[in-house]
């Protein structure tokens, strides 16, 4: 009897438990239903509010009958989705445009015929208003209908996104801000005097050719470019800028580029393979895509690159590689003139990765033909040249290992790499950064090659696993390894990394310093049998001048400032078209040249005042020397706040420089009130100068040392 | 048998309640899901007409065709279920393109210029758009 009671009890449980979920799960679904609805009622309504605010006028320039000018007369952005039409035959033309026009700003269509030969002429926006023009004597100008306005009381509250800042040309950057009022505002601005030269639509350097995107990456592919007021339509659509130079610009589409002069000459260049990539010494510039060359039944890797000067194409080719694919392939180096360096790394059915460098000339000369282009096209594997090789390219292998038997692989991150700004003669520029996590079973040595003077002729960073009796334990040494016709001659004294490693990570960095080449590296190891928590450790190798053909450029310097609450000072040229761009965050480590930057979270209460929101950069400096501390009251001073007998590194936000031996404090970034109010969300490094950016209640600052 | 007597009865009382649980979940749940998913393909489907907005931009005729130009200014893309001109006469000859003439659809793509071409020879004053079964539009066509 109990024993049934208990059977209809867990039955009937058992059922309301079905009713309950069912219904539980009948409301979310209904819920999701109604917030679908009110939110489309929602963008429904905003759409239409927009709409209604949208005030655009059309006017016919009397002077010239075919020239339309749209004007924006409200406070947004606007999009130019068509132009229509209608003949007098009744014929209706669609145009689709796709153009941004500024709030405020307006920009001119040419039409094929004069406005009086059309029955009706249309303008269709985004938002779904369509408009017909009226003569109006007054649009008399037809130049320079997008104005060059200085900015100089906007201010902004969010950050920067580093996808949405981009050098783009020789002296000119993109910079994209959302305002207060949520709008996303582009500038394109010259790096050297800070000037503006265009705001929400690209520009040549000289305002003469235009385009009308709001965006570094086009939300809409584009099919006009604006040159001196007229508008000319392009064969096919284009969906980002490449390069801006002073009288031209050159833009990319899916396979194809446009170098547009303001002589209204428009040059397309056709590639054999999609997703056109650039970057750019000054006015030298490489437009190259990847793909697979056919060779008979056989597929090969390719870049096709074009080398354009200052909007001239000089050459192009087409470089063929012994492989299907790389794992990661890109341009490394580009120094004009001379070579370009294309490093890879390529898994092998064995699981042995190779790393291989491929110098191609900056010259048009090729033996083959691949078709119809000139080409290059080695035809041994990587890493084992013979000398007959050397006839089609001059290339060698850079680092090879072997991890078959790693416990953790080696991984050398994408960005990593050797990059080499050389001369014929002379190391004009050197930059060597590399980043490697290393797992216990560790093939050794690594060689880490940086400078090669021919394939069996170079040098390398080398590390090396020792065991240490009197510690019991496995260690890390590094030297300078100069390599010569098959001999290894070690150069340099050998630098004790770290001991006991579980896994590790290196951050490697060189640089030209008064004569000197100066090789660091950060490492820091994790081994929680041995420390509670990640441990440390730097070394710093240094070559003494002579054994290497060292000459040191003047590098590019630029110093522009702006005046105002945007404040762009200086922006520098790397050699890449993107800066280097690392989000702040605790235990974020940065190594670039002489400069290594430990940022960690925001250090509070030492200074007994300020416990809230002062952040301090940690600085690591790779060195030999006693590490240094900053001493803050000398700092709010203005005095040199680093002391040097202090055991650990820690300095106040602020610009620093060094000599590569020393630290020198330069400047505070802010006064006292201010520093207490904002975090740095940006650190942009080059050479030895770095930047940071901060998010201040209603203002962005972009400062540098 | 007294004892048996109870038992039984008990066992009869249970084995009711239990059926008429049983009866009352089987139905409950199905009730409820029919009502409320019909409430919420409601709702769906209201969303998706929200997000249609349709603006007429022109007419032109050539030939025996009328060609209608419409931009749907909305997010989603609208079925034409119905297209009445001068407000009676339903017209089932007609064809759709985007952008040109050259690319046919079968839909108002958002964002997208829509030309309805329609063949006709008379004169044309009103056109009337059915959409999704549901959206009625109107508009006045001056062929002058």
């Amino acid at each position: 009897m109990n024993r049934r009671k208990g059977v209809s009890n867990l039955v009937a449980f058992v059922l309301i438990l079905i009713i309950a979920i069912s219904i539980m799960s009948s409301y979310i679904y209904l819920d999701f239903a109604r917030n679908r609805y009110f939110s489309s009622i929602e963008k429904s309504v905003e759409l239409l509010g927009s709409r209604s605010k949208e005030s655009i006028v059309l006017i016919i320039d009397e002077n010239n009958p075919q020239r339309i000018i749209i004007e924006s007369r409200w406070t947004n952005s606007s999009t130019i989705k068509y132009l229509i039409t209608l003949d007098s035959n009744n014929k209706i033309e669609t145009i689709p445009l796709n153009m941004a026009l500024p709030p405020l700003e307006k920009i001119s269509v040419n039409l094929k015929e004069p406005y009086n030969t059309y029955k009706s002429i249309y303008i269709v926006t985004s938002l779904g208003n369509v408009y017909n023009p009226s003569l109006n004597s007054s649009a008399m100008r037809t130049n320079n209908l997008v104005s060059d306005k200085k900015i100089f009381s906007l201010n902004y509250l969010t950050g920067i996104d580093a996808n949405e800042i981009k050098i783009l040309g020789h002296n000119t950057a993109a910079l994209k801000i959302t305002d207060l009022s949520g709008a996303k505002q582009l500038f394109i601005f010259n790096m050297i005097d800070g000037q503006i030269i265009s705001i929400n639509h690209f520009s040549s350097s000289n305002g003469r050719i235009r385009i009308y995107a709001n965006s570094i990456y086009f939300e809409n592919e584009i099919n006009y470019v604006d040159i001196n007021g007229e508008l000319f339509m392009l064969d096919n659509p284009i969906s980002a800028v490449c390069y801006i130079g002073k009288k031209y610009i050159i833009v990319r589409g899916l396979d194809y580029a446009y170098i547009i002069h303001d002589n209204t000459t428009i040059r397309k260049i056709q590639f054999l393979y999609r997703n056109i990539e650039c970057i750019f010494r000054d006015k030298d510039i490489i437009l190259y895509s990847r793909g697979t060359a056919k060779l008979s039944s056989t597929r090969l890797y390719a870049y096709h690159i074009y080398r354009i000067y200052d909007g001239r194409v000089l050459w192009n080719k087409v470089i063929i590689y012994p492989f299907e694919s790389w794992d990661i392939s890109y341009i490394s180096s580009f120094t004009p003139g001379s070579k370009i360096i294309i490093s890879n790394r390529w898994t092998t059915p064995l699981s042995y990765p190779i790393f291989g460098s491929a110098i191609i000339d900056d010259s048009e000369a090729a033996v083959k033909s691949y078709l119809g282009i000139p080409s290059i096209m080695p035809n041994t594997a990587w890493g084992n040249i013979s000398d007959d090789d050397l006839t089609d390219s001059l290339y060698y292998g850079n680092i090879t290992f072997n991890v078959n038997n790693g416990e953790y692989p080696i991984v050398i991150k994408p960005y990593g790499g050797g990059i080499i700004h050389n001369t014929t003669d002379a190391l004009e520029k050197y930059h060597l950064y590399i980043e490697i996590d290393i797992g216990y079973k560790f093939p050794e040595p690594i060689y880490i090659m940086f400078y090669a003077k021919l394939f069996y002729e170079y040098y390398a960073l080398r590390i090396i696993r020792f065991y240490n009796l009197t510690n019991n334990s496995y260690m890390l040494n590094a030297s300078i390894i100069k390599f010569s016709n098959g001999f290894e001659e070690k150069i340099s004294q050998d630098i004790y990394l770290t001991s006991k490693i579980s896994l590790t990570r290196i951050w490697i960095d060189g640089e030209v310093i008064n004569n000197n080449l100066i090789i660091r590296a950060i490492l820091k190891a994790t081994d929680t049998n041995i420390y509670s928590s990640i441990n440390e450790h730097t070394g710093f190798i240094t070559l003494s001048v002579g054994e290497l053909p060292i000459g040191r450029g003047e590098g590019i310097k630029v110093d522009s400032l702006y005046k105002g609450k945007l404040k762009v000072k200086k922006f520098i040229s790397y050699w890449n078209t993107d800066i280097i761009f690392i989000p702040i965050s605790e235990e974020e480590v940065i190594l670039v040249n002489n400069i290594f930057i430990s940022f960690k979270e925001p250090f509070r209460g030492l200074i007994g005042y300020d416990e809230r929101a002062v952040y301090l950069l940690s600085f690591s400096v790779a060195t030999i020397f006693d590490p240094i501390k900053l001493d803050l009251n000398r700092w709010l001073t203005g005095e040199n706040p680093i002391l040097k007998d202090e055991k650990s590194i820690i300095l106040r936000l602020g610009l620093y420089r060094s000599d590569g031996f020393n630290l020198y404090f330069e400047k505070n970034l802010f006064d006292n009130n201010t520093l207490l109010l904002g975090l740095p969300t940006y650190a942009a490094i080059d050479n030895n100068i770095f930047w940071l950016i901060y998010r201040l209640p209603n203002q962005i600052y972009i400062d540098n040392g | 048998m007294k004892a048996v007597t109870p038992l039984i009865a008990t066992s009869i009382l249970i084995l009711i309640v239990i059926s008429l649980i049983s009866l009352l979940m089987y139905q409950t749940p199905s009730l409820v899901n029919t009502e409320v998913s019909s409430l919420s393909s409601q709702y769906l489907e209201l969303s998706t007409n929200n997000g249609v907005h349709i603006e007429f931009i022109a007419h032109a005729i050539n030939g025996s065709s009328h060609y209608i130009y419409l931009y749907n200014y909305g997010w989603t893309p609208a079925i034409i279920s119905n297209i009445y001109i001068n407000d009676s006469l339903e017209i089932n000859d007609f064809t759709i393109f985007v952008d040109t003439i050259e690319n046919e659809a079968s839909t108002l793509e958002p964002k997208k210029i829509s030309i309805i071409k329609i063949n006709y020879t008379g004169s044309m004053n009103s056109i009337t758009l059915i959409l999704n079964h549901i959206i009625k539009l109107r508009w006045i066509i001056n062929e002058s």
